[in-house]
């Protein structure tokens, strides 16, 4: 994946860089708005990561530009500690994801997968499928190896957003913006048993595991850890 | 109080004005009293010179000029006539005939038969010189007939008024500047009063507030109002102040924790393994020392109402039971009875993130202290115009004195030993209360504790109107 980070502090650049590039991303960096809304207009990426404060200019005037131009190159915002306010300001800018510094490395790496993933695009209609584990939006069925599973709508709604981000870490912060739309961490494990609840659901009975915790970042479905 | 600072006062300028006002209107009244007094005293005159010349021209007429001389001679004498009164009749060339005056008057003004002169010596009973009016009749033999009034009486009434203007003046004057005066100086004081007050407050005296007289006036309620945002005031800079103190203390021990497992793996031989469970330490103390930051940051958020604009119309009641369905699984993890009465929509306009923050705080502290078996009751509801959510537990619950103490930043209960938590959440739940304009009330639900928001209802006709809060 071709990644760019505009970002004027070269301490967290390099943290960021070096951590993508070690995942096999490319990664190029532009260390003010200038250079990032250029790079960004000039090359092909398949996500931005854009810093909110770029000495002195708002990183949230830079994607207002970039829609504002017709790019539909997905933005994740990063910003200041415990602002409220700053997701829905970045959202309503035309970000698309954002992320509170200081951050975990690994929740960065997972929002990025979701983001470009969610670029790749296509079927909220279709059929997902996870091995032999199966989820129709349309219908609200489940099913694995042919077996129906009685899920409650909240679960669905879990189990759907781990399925279109199979085989990708999936944080709980990321399950709380998705699933219940709460943009802050109740710090507790309650998150841990709704997904301990799912996977009786899911892999109880079944020879092969699909849900997996990931320790200290989160979850991931799939064959295989 | 300094004179030169007096006079730079609006009250002081409004009282000039007043005064001048007052001036003005006092000389235009006297001025027209002036005029009437003289006008009605100069019209007296006339018609008694007009009278007496006229009785004068009729004996004339009837008993000639012998009989004229004989009269005017008569009341030249008369004590009642002459008094006032002047006449002299004198021949053709000018020589008195007859009368009380020694020679034709030499004349201040004459005009159409009306002149005006002073005589020196008057005669006995008066003292200096008088002023007189008089009407003149020619007669037919070219003799003529004088018959003078004294006007002294107009010079008195001219007098009179002048000098009651001139008082009048003097005393509106002295009026309006001394009260001018007492009453800028009344104001003043008070405004000084509150100046000063402010004067102390900046210079750290917090508690200070301005004394209200309890009379009610304007300056009553600007004292009232300013006293009230001087509470606010107050009351931010010193959360702000246990705040700060909280936070340096909150994280001073995860801070020497993490000081400390960095300098034990430097102080011992290389070894990864040990380094990595020092890094795996300080890793888990970062984490503690930002969360506590990042609630912090929240809490200050809530408090200085930096979130109001994004304030929308939502329904409390679906957002509780979602926050109630996010704990319904530990509940059951627990054995604990997760009950949620919120059986019909109550819109009220609040912050989503917020509000679903302090309910699942709420919900957090029921579950964590509520023993298995117990119960959790999560209840929405409309009454009497305002929006009652209420969390409810079985468990130990907080005794009565000490439950406004656990509402401030950091404080957590004496039967919290093991249980995490870091003292911030019902903190938040305060700010989000504040924020919203909701009463939060702890009480006693027997067995356990019972929390209750209340907050204003947002009419349901405009929350239909609303699109979802997302």
């Amino acid at each position: 994946m071709r990644i760019l980070i505009v970002e004027d502090d070269p301490q967290t650049a390099a943290y960021v860089c070096k951590g993508l590039r070690e995942s096999g991303h490319v990664v190029d960096h532009a260390l003010n708005a200038a250079d990032g809304g250029f790079l960004a207009g000039s090359e092909h990426y398949d996500v931005i990561v854009l810093d909110r404060m770029l000495g002195g200019i708002d990183g949230l005037e830079l994607v207002h530009r970039m829609r504002a131009q017709g790019m539909g190159t997905p933005v994740l915002v990063l910003s200041a500690l415990g602002k409220v306010d700053d997701r829905v300001l970045g959202l309503r800018a035309g970000a698309d994801d954002y992320l509170a510094k200081p951050f975990v490395f690994a929740e960065l790496v997972a929002r990025i997968d979701a983001l470009a993933r969610r670029n790749a695009g296509g079927g909220w209609g279709t059929v997902l499928r996870v091995e032999d584990l199966e989820l129709d939006p349309s219908s609200r069925r489940v099913t694995r190896a042919g077996r129906a599973i009685d899920v409650k709508p909240r679960e669905f709604l879990l189990l759907e957003y781990l399925m279109r981000h199979h085989d990708q870490l999936v944080t709980r912060t990321m399950l709380l913006e998705s699933v219940w739309d709460y943009h802050f961490d109740p710090r507790t494990n309650v998150i841990d048993v709704h997904i301990s609840r799912l996977r009786q659901k899911i892999d109880h009975g079944f020879d092969k595991p699909l849900l997996h915790t990931v320790r200290g970042a989160g979850y991931m479905l799939g064959a295989h850890r | 109080m300094h004179i030169a600072r007096l006079a730079r006062t609006s009250t002081v300028r409004f009282a000039a004005l007043y005064t001048l006002v007052f001036c003005v209107s006092v000389a235009l009244l006297l001025g027209f009293i002036y005029d009437a007094t003289v006008r009605a005293v100069d019209r007296e005159i006339e018609v008694t010179l007009q009278t007496e010349l006229a009785s004068l021209q009729e004996v004339h007429r009837r008993l000639g000029s012998a009989g004229l001389i004989e009269v005017v001679r008569a009341r030249s004498v008369d004590p009642t006539t002459s008094a006032n009164s002047a006449y002299l009749l004198v021949d053709k060339a000018l020589q008195p005939v007859a009368g009380n005056l020694a020679q034709w008057p030499a004349t201040r003004s004459e005009a159409g038969g009306r002149l005006e002169f002073i005589l020196d010596d008057p005669g006995e009973g008066t003292s200096g010189p008088r002023l007189y009016r008089a009407h003149v009749l020619v007669l037919p033999d070219g003799g003529r007939l004088l018959v003078a009034h004294s006007i002294d009486r107009r010079a008195r009434a001219q007098r009179l008024v002048t000098d009651a203007l001139a008082w009048g003046l003097a005393a509106t004057l002295l009026l309006g500047v001394a009260g001018g005066f007492l009453i800028s100086r009344a104001v003043l004081r008070r405004m000084e009063a509150i100046a000063d007050t402010c004067a102390r407050i900046v210079d750290g005296h917090m508690s200070e507030r301005i004394v209200v007289s309890g009379t009610g006036d304007e300056l009553d309620r600007l004292a009232i109002q300013l006293n009230r945002m001087l509470g606010r005031i107050e009351q931010l800079v010193e959360g702000m102040r246990t705040m700060s103190d909280n936070i340096a203390h909150e994280l001073r021990s995860p801070l020497t924790r993490l000081r400390a497992a960095v300098d034990t793996a430097l102080a011992g031989p290389p070894d990864a393994e040990r380094y990595r469970d020092a890094l795996q330490k300080a890793l888990l103390e970062t984490d503690r020392v930002l969360t506590v930051f990042g609630a912090v940051m929240t809490i200050t958020q809530a408090r200085f109402g930096l979130l109001r604009g994004q304030m929308e119309v939502l329904d409390l009641a679906a957002l509780a039971a979602e926050a109630a369905e996010l704990y319904e699984p530990v509940s059951e993890a627990r054995s604990v009875s997760l009950e949620v009465l919120a059986p019909a929509p109550v819109a009220v306009f609040g912050h989503r993130q917020l509000l679903a923050q302090a309910l699942v705080n709420l919900l957090d502290n029921a579950m964590k202290f509520t023993p298995a078996g117990g119960s959790v009751r999560v209840s929405v509801a409309q009454s009497a115009g305002r929006a009652v959510a209420t969390v409810a537990d079985t468990g130990p619950g907080i005794e009565a004195q000490a439950r406004e103490r656990l509402l401030a930043p950091f404080a957590r209960g004496d039967g919290c030993a093991g249980i995490p938590g870091n003292g911030l959440g019902l903190s938040l739940v305060v700010e989000v209360a504040r924020l919203h304009g909701a009463a939060l009330a702890l009480e006693d639900n027997a067995p356990g504790l019972r929390v209750t928001l209340t907050l204003p209802v947002r009419d349901a006709v405009s929350a239909s109107h609303a699109p979802q809060g997302r």
